[in-house]
């Protein structure tokens, strides 16, 4: 793993909520290519983590590294950041104003300079992939869950990521569609992305996952292969979220 | 009523033009129109400061926009009534109240307007700077056609209010229907009670026409399922 060029460094990151401290001194390398499931508690930290990355929150300490180096505070630095590092929602926020080719195109056209053929092209071969391409023409609001955050993770690739984030990705869904969206993600994750996604879908952690970080109370308690997570999990606030997953 | 109409419609259609300057009806509904047009971009302007991440903008704007809403729009116009000859030489009394009125409902239409985005799921702001679009794009392609399609019905109401407001030039002498009126009513002595239910009448005549379209507006808009799916086909009528 440590061959790997390091794709995510935070740098003793703290942040705090007011009062309440949501990260506590976080020092964690991710690597290119590393499929990364962060689990833990509600509260525990998790989601805000991966907003830090791409500044959707800012930290009080500490540096978060992209591709090895931190990136500006300029509004360019940080457009350019987020092109490479791709952002799925837990509430997909598909744009209710624009069909579903248009969410895909909005940025390949605005950004990348994609010709209307090269960006619907584009989108058309992802909405593809993740078995949509009926559904080019629809709006939003006309998809089922499952559909539009499949259209979400659609949009997000159009732009290339090398990095791809997903903070809870399934738990805004029906219990019937999230298999749907994993079998998307599962796919993705062969390819050579760096993704971390944050999720309660265990099953899929066991068998996607490159590695998994479980958060308590701002902190990371575990990190570990799945192997060792599942097997022999050492904290006993993780064998307590397991049991407490398991029965879910 | 009909005898007043019948003599003296041309003078409250167009004022003493051509021969004196432009007024009645005609300046009332340029100044209308003309208003309308200037008034949602004005709003948008004053919008976008109010929402600048840049901070002293915001608060400048912030400033500018508590102060237009806090003095009585007449108030505003005595003042601009002396300022604008300052600025711009022999400036004519229709541009002053055109400025007044820009200035006061692009004020409030900014309000609305920032009403319309604040209303929006945090997520779609987010969403589309995730993608790596900058404020402004992401304001122009994803927060704004939402926002104003949502206020449409108020930011129609306000364009009533608007058409209302020019009346008040009236006061520094402009020659729009209400003044036009007011004449007459000086002229002819004791016909005020016809002359003042004509004014009114004609002011309903252009306003009510619009309340109508904000109430329609408004039922098509509050079906958002229908509206999108509307949309959806323009779109794809449009690309083929």
């Amino acid at each position: 793993m440590s061959e790997k060029p390091k794709s995510i460094e935070f740098q003793d990151v703290s942040k705090r909520f007011g009062d309440n401290p949501v990260l506590k001194n976080i020092s964690i390398d991710f690597h290119q290519g590393d499929v990364v499931v962060i689990c833990g508690p509600s509260g525990s930290g998790k989601s805000t983590l991966l907003r830090t990355i791409t500044r959707l929150e800012t930290i009080d300490s500490g540096r978060i590294l992209i591709e090895g180096r931190e990136p500006g505070h300029s509004a360019q630095d940080v457009n350019a950041m987020r092109q490479r590092v791709g952002f799925v929602f837990q509430s997909f926020n598909l744009f209710p104003h624009l069909s579903v080719m248009d969410n895909i195109c909005l940025a390949p056209r605005q950004l990348l300079k994609l010709s209307d053929t090269e960006a619907r092209e584009r989108a058309m071969a992802l909405l593809t992939r993740v078995g949509l391409a009926s559904k080019a023409d629809a709006s939003p609001s006309q998809l089922s869950g499952g559909q539009q955050q499949r259209v979400a993770i659609a949009r997000t690739l159009a732009m290339q990521p090398p990095i791809i984030l997903f903070d809870e990705p399934t738990s805004a869904l029906d219990p019937e569609m999230v298999g749907e969206v994993l079998a998307v993600i599962r796919q993705l994750a062969g390819e050579g992305m760096t993704m971390l996604c944050v999720t309660h879908e265990m099953g899929f952690a066991r068998e996607v996952a490159d590695r998994i970080v479980f958060m308590a109370d701002g902190e990371i308690i575990e990190d570990a292969s799945p192997e060792q997570f599942f097997t022999a999990t050492r904290s006993a606030r993780a064998r307590a979220f397991l049991a407490e997953v398991r029965h879910a | 009523m009909w005898e007043i109409l019948e003599t003296y419609w041309v003078q409250l259609l167009i004022g003493y033009y051509p021969d004196g300057p432009l007024g009645g009806l005609a300046m009332t509904l340029i100044l209308a129109s003309v208003g309308l047009v200037l008034a949602l971009p004005a709003g948008l302007t004053v919008c976008l400061g109010l929402i600048s991440p840049w901070r002293p903008l915001a608060r400048a704007v912030e400033l500018f926009v508590f102060y237009m809403r806090s003095v009585p729009l007449i108030v505003h116009l005595l003042w601009i009534y002396f300022l604008l000859p300052l600025v711009i030489k022999g400036a004519p009394l229709w541009l002053v109240v055109l400025v007044v009125i820009t200035l006061f409902n692009g004020a409030y239409m900014s309000q609305t307007i920032r009403a319309g985005i604040e209303a929006l799921p945090k997520g779609q702001y987010e969403a589309a700077r995730s993608l790596g679009l900058s404020h402004g794009r992401a304001l122009r392609h994803v927060i704004l056609p939402q926002a104003l399609r949502n206020m449409l019905p108020s930011i129609v109401s306000q364009f009533v209010l608007l058409i209302k407001e020019t009346a008040l030039g009236s006061v520094i002498g402009l020659h729009e229907m209400t003044l036009e009126f007011m004449g007459l009513n000086d002229t002819l002595g004791d016909k005020a009670i016809p002359i003042f239910t004509l004014l009114g009448i004609a002011y309903f005549a252009l306003c009510y026409p619009l309340t109508l379209l904000g109430r329609y507006v408004e039922r098509r808009f509050a079906a958002p399922a229908r509206s999108a799916r509307a949309t959806t086909a323009e779109a794809s009528a449009g690309q083929a």
